[in-house]
């Protein structure tokens, strides 16, 4: 693997060249990850959240849930069509929704067959980071597609990945232009 | 007599692709050295048939089930094995490892051929004068010259691509365009000389040729000087050991994977071994040809972008104008069709083009045209989108991976249980992880993106000093597209 | 001449392998030795059908509700399976079910023709917009009995696809009944709220009927009635016209109008009968997620208006 600057025909002394390219390239990434990630690390203080979450044929309404680390949601679920699931990734939990019903049947996947009639669920929001919650009961043709998001702020990956962007970029065009420069003299 | 017509390619884009010193050919391994037996192995006449004819019993199981079993796509083979199993092994590691493989044993053109040929595996020799060569059956017409470009698979492959929710949720759709194929490939193979579907028409061939040319192997010769004193030119022509290029290549020259549907043929007809397969770094070949190959790799990001909203993104009103037959927003289908189309075809190229002409003129480069600079620098798109669409392809296994369990003891959907995994529920594995994949994956991504884009800058434009300005809005575009990736997966 | 024998068993090999897994696909796996009935749940059509369901007519057209016939005494084996989404499976009266039955899986019940007579299978699990019509037959003949019979005791089939009426018509009571027949409610509670559907073990054997709610809201006067209507016409606040009644038992009727508006919300499950009997296969659904408040008072107009003050 070569550097993002390193050059079609070895230039003279083109390994220390290649070398420090690719250093000047990775320093870029680590800085614009750590850019991003100290950046965004503020949240507001938690909170409880009441939300009603609607499932329909092929979506949650609403269909992305924004909150802060630390939050404790109170999840109502209810189904408008069919039944539904709503299997929610990382938190070990998995519901099935019944249309037209007060309450629903709630299991944590790490505990399959053990389901209990609730009115409501509470999650506590403590890993930051983006958890979809899929249907897990299946619901028709684009079944395998529905989905929503609960974003739970600061969202590391997002803020280290788009740092990381703009550091490769930056890495990149630092090493690349000291490179013409240094060619041109 | 069998005479290959060279596909009609405009000029390269730089006299630098054309130099017979160019990295992307012969550096690299000779697997074949290397590997004691692959040279039999490739050799080995039966070979394409018995692949091919693994991949047609698989194909008949789900057309099978794609007409007769439930009409739940999650439960039926068809659409697990197809969309989920086949989509991750082909963009995710046939098409970056093996580059074209997959088209070694595709079933879809395997009744054209064998019926071209009049033989499964071996060759039908030309009789008279023309005994060293081989015969075919049909009217062995040429191409029309018009549409020798990959233009028709772009089309093909957008207009599938609009339709792709009700493409891989139903499995009687999935079935009906599949045999659909069969049946084009079969009659295309009676009236066109040898694979005119697979290299004008299959909708798949068009990006599995465009990144194969990101890919670790590549069939080679081993001496170009050989092959231009060797006058005989059995890879073009055929001979009694094998046909001549059915992709109408010429090996002793190729420089590109794009158009080598790696059949073999040539390893079996060059009578001095002079053909062989190369393992060679990620993203070798960078030279794009032609403004057709160029929008296939704007078509296939703008997809990427397209199918992380409207498949894995979480907003039911994009889904139901998708999903228009079963929702009945017909209106909002052609919204989204035009806005898929507009992406593909409008926005997205004249995005690159402005980026293009701007690099163009901090280059300060004049001389070199437009044109070539649309074409050349639209290679960035290639690793950047392939990566984009390994990291949209790691969820379907992660996440919808247990359906292959259940779909494989039963196939229909109708109660089977043929290995005792038909009941393994729906579970996701570690699905929480996904972005944490997939931000790597396009960091991947952007960084060869960047790296060869320069390169593909030092062909066009020479010297660091004018190649590294004229560069720079490409990176710009390409770092914050990789950003929009970036927002969708993870944020 | 090897050559052509390797090309004959390679031609042959290929049709065999073909043709072998086409014919393999296609009968149903192996029964234990009873008569197998298939039914499959179709969402649009409202019903469980006995016609193959697959790809090459699912999304083409409409199935037929299934009836299965069996003889006293006959056990039946039942191959449940759904082509969508969720349906449930339930015969309260011959011991079998309920089951969900999950699209893309087999269930398979056993059903024993205990005695002669008509008894009805429902969907349990709601299915979309035509699931309360999702109801059907099963005869069990006695013994040298003809299968004559007719109809059973089912709803009508669901013609309509529950679309809402595009927007409030000016007068209430024609929404209400739109919503009456578009939502389901008439497949429990009759043709304009007339009653008299079974409902096995349920306290009172059969759904209340709704035409007689004038009753129920304590309006004794046919006055007392049309001043309630054209109030909910008017899409007045019905509640703060307690402190000035326009009629002497307003408050009487005002505690009734609510309680059967919370029961509209938010269902009620049906009471048992013989409490070691199996659950009463209809019960009142929450329709608050279905329904506006003003569907909900467009209803309740319409079953005002359905009383019979001639009798």
């Amino acid at each position: 693997m070569t550097g993002a600057a390193a050059d079609v025909e070895p230039a003279p002394g083109g390994g220390r060249h290649t070398l420090f390219a690719a250093l000047g390239v990775a320093a870029g990434v680590a800085l614009g990850a750590a850019l991003g990630l100290v950046a965004f690390d503020q949240t507001e203080p938690p909170r409880d959240r009441h939300i009603v979450v609607r499932a329909r044929q092929y979506a949650y309404d609403p269909p992305v849930i924004r909150v802060n680390r630390g939050d404790r949601l109170f999840l109502k679920l209810v189904a408008l069509d069919v039944m539904h699931g709503f299997f929610l990734e990382g938190h070990d939990l998995d519901v099935e929704i019944a249309p037209q019903q007060s309450t629903f049947k709630v299991r944590h996947p790490s505990r399959p067959d053990d389901w209990t009639e609730q009115e409501e669920v509470v999650v506590i929001a403590d890993t930051p980071g983006k958890f979809r919650f899929r249907c897990s009961h299946t619901c028709g043709s684009l079944h395998p597609f529905m989905s929503g998001e609960l974003i739970v702020e600061p969202n590391r990956v997002l803020h280290a990945g788009l740092g990381a962007c703009g550091g490769l970029f930056v890495g990149s065009v630092a090493v690349a232009r000291r490179r013409s420069r240094s060619a041109s003299r | 007599m069998q005479v290959a017509s060279t596909p009609k390619r405009p000029p390269a884009p730089a006299p630098a692709a054309a130099r017979s010193k160019h990295p992307s050919d012969r550096a690299g391994v000779d697997l074949c050295a290397a590997i004691p037996g692959l040279r039999a192995v490739l050799k080995w006449r039966p070979l394409q048939f018995w692949l091919m004819w693994a991949n047609l019993v698989c194909f008949a199981v789900f057309i099978n089930a794609g007409l007769f079993g439930s009409p739940v796509g999650s439960h039926n083979i068809m659409i697990v094995f197809v969309w989920i199993l086949w989509w991750f092994l082909l963009i995710a590691l046939l098409v970056p490892f093996l580059s074209r493989f997959w088209c070694t044993m595709c079933p879809l053109p395997a009744f054209g051929e064998w019926l071209q040929r009049l033989r499964l595996i071996g060759v039908w020799p030309g009789s008279g004068p023309a005994k060293h060569r081989t015969r075919s059956l049909g009217l062995s017409r040429a191409w029309p010259r018009a549409l020798q470009n990959i233009w028709l698979q772009n089309g093909g492959f957008l207009g599938l691509a609009v339709c792709s929710a009700l493409l891989v949720t139903r499995p009687i759709v999935s079935t009906v365009v599949l045999g659909g194929m069969i049946v084009l490939a079969l009659g295309l193979a009676l009236v066109y000389r040898q694979r005119a579907f697979c290299m004008y028409l299959c909708p798949v061939s068009g990006f599995l040729g465009l990144y194969s040319m990101t890919s670790t192997v590549a069939v080679r010769v081993k001496d170009r000087a050989l092959c231009r004193g060797h006058k005989e030119k059995e890879c073009l022509l055929g001979c009694a050991a094998g046909y001549g290029c059915p992709w109408f290549q010429y090996v002793g020259s190729m420089e590109r994977n794009n158009y080598c549907g790696m059949c073999f043929e040539c390893f079996k007809t060059c009578p001095h071994d002079n053909v062989t397969l190369y393992l060679r770094p990620f993203c070798s070949e960078t030279g794009i040809k032609g403004v057709d190959e160029a929008f296939k790799a704007f078509i296939m990001v703008a997809l990427a972008l397209v199918y992380s909203v409207t498949l894995l993104g979480p907003w039911g009103v994009v889904k139901d104008w998708a999903n228009a037959s079963e929702s009945g927003h017909w209106g909002g289908f052609a919204l989204y069709a035009l806005a898929v189309v507009g992406l593909c075809l409008v926005l997205f190229p004249a995005l690159h083009l402005g980026a293009v002409a701007l690099g163009r003129r901090l280059g300060g480069g004049p001389a070199v045209r437009l044109k070539a600079a649309f074409v050349g620098f639209a290679y960035t798109w290639v690793p950047l989108g392939l990566l984009a669409w390994i990291a949209f392809s790691v969820p379907l296994l992660m996440v919808n991976g247990a359906y292959i369990l259940s779909a494989l003891s039963d196939p229909m959907g109708r109660g089977a249980d043929f290995f005792g995994t038909a009941t393994v529920a729906w579970h996701p594995i570690l699905p929480e992880w996904v972005p944490l994949l997939q931000a790597p994956l396009l960091l991947v991504g952007l960084f060869y993106a960047l790296s060869k884009s320069l390169q593909v800058s030092r062909q066009l434009f020479g010297p660091p000093a004018r190649a590294v300005p004229a560069v720079l809005p490409v990176w710009g575009l390409a770092t914050a597209v990789t950003a929009v990736f970036m927002f969708f997966f993870a944020g | 001449m090897r050559a052509l024998l390797h090309e004959l068993f390679a031609a042959t090999l290929v049709t065999v392998s073909l043709v072998g897994i086409s014919a393999a696909m296609q009968p149903e796996p192996a029964t234990r030795g009873m008569r197998v009935v298939s039914l499959t749940g179709v969402k649009k059509d409202g019903v469980f059908t006995d016609e193959k369901v697959d790809g090459t007519n699912y999304w083409r057209r409409s199935f037929r509700r299934a009836t299965v016939v069996l003889d006293e005494g006959e056990t039946i084996l039942l191959r449940l399976q759904s082509a969508d989404v969720t349906h449930g499976f339930y015969v309260p009266e011959l011991g079998v079910g309920p089951v969900l039955i999950e699209p893309g899986k087999v269930v398979e019940l056993e059903l024993q023709g205990k005695r002669a007579g008509l008894f009805t299978y429902y969907c349990t699990a709601v299915c979309g917009h035509c699931h309360y019509y999702m109801q059907g037959t099963i005869r069990v003949l006695g013994r040298g009995r003809k299968d004559t019979e007719t109809a059973a005791a089912v709803a009508p089939g669901c013609r309509h696809g529950g679309e809402r009426p595009a927007s409030t018509p000016r007068a209430v009571v024609d929404h209400g009944q739109l919503l009456f027949a578009s939502m389901g409610c008439e497949s429990c509670h009759g043709p304009r709220g007339s009653g008299g559907v079974r409902n096995y073990n349920y306290v009172k054997d059969v759904v209340p009927q709704n035409n007689l709610l004038a009753e129920r809201l304590q309006l004794f006067e046919p006055d007392d009635a049309e001043t309630v209507l054209a109030l909910i016409d008017k899409g007045a606040d019905l509640a703060a016209l307690e402190t000035t009644p326009p009629f002497k038992t307003y408050s009487r009727f005002l505690a009734q109008y609510k309680a059967v508006q919370d029961l509209i919300k938010n269902g009620n499950r049906a009471g048992k009968k013989d409490p070691a009997g199996p659950a009463p296969p209809l019960s009142m659904p929450a329709w608050r997620e279905q329904l506006t408040d003003r569907d909900i008072e467009s209803l309740i107009a319409f079953l005002l208006a359905q009383f019979p003050w001639d009798e």
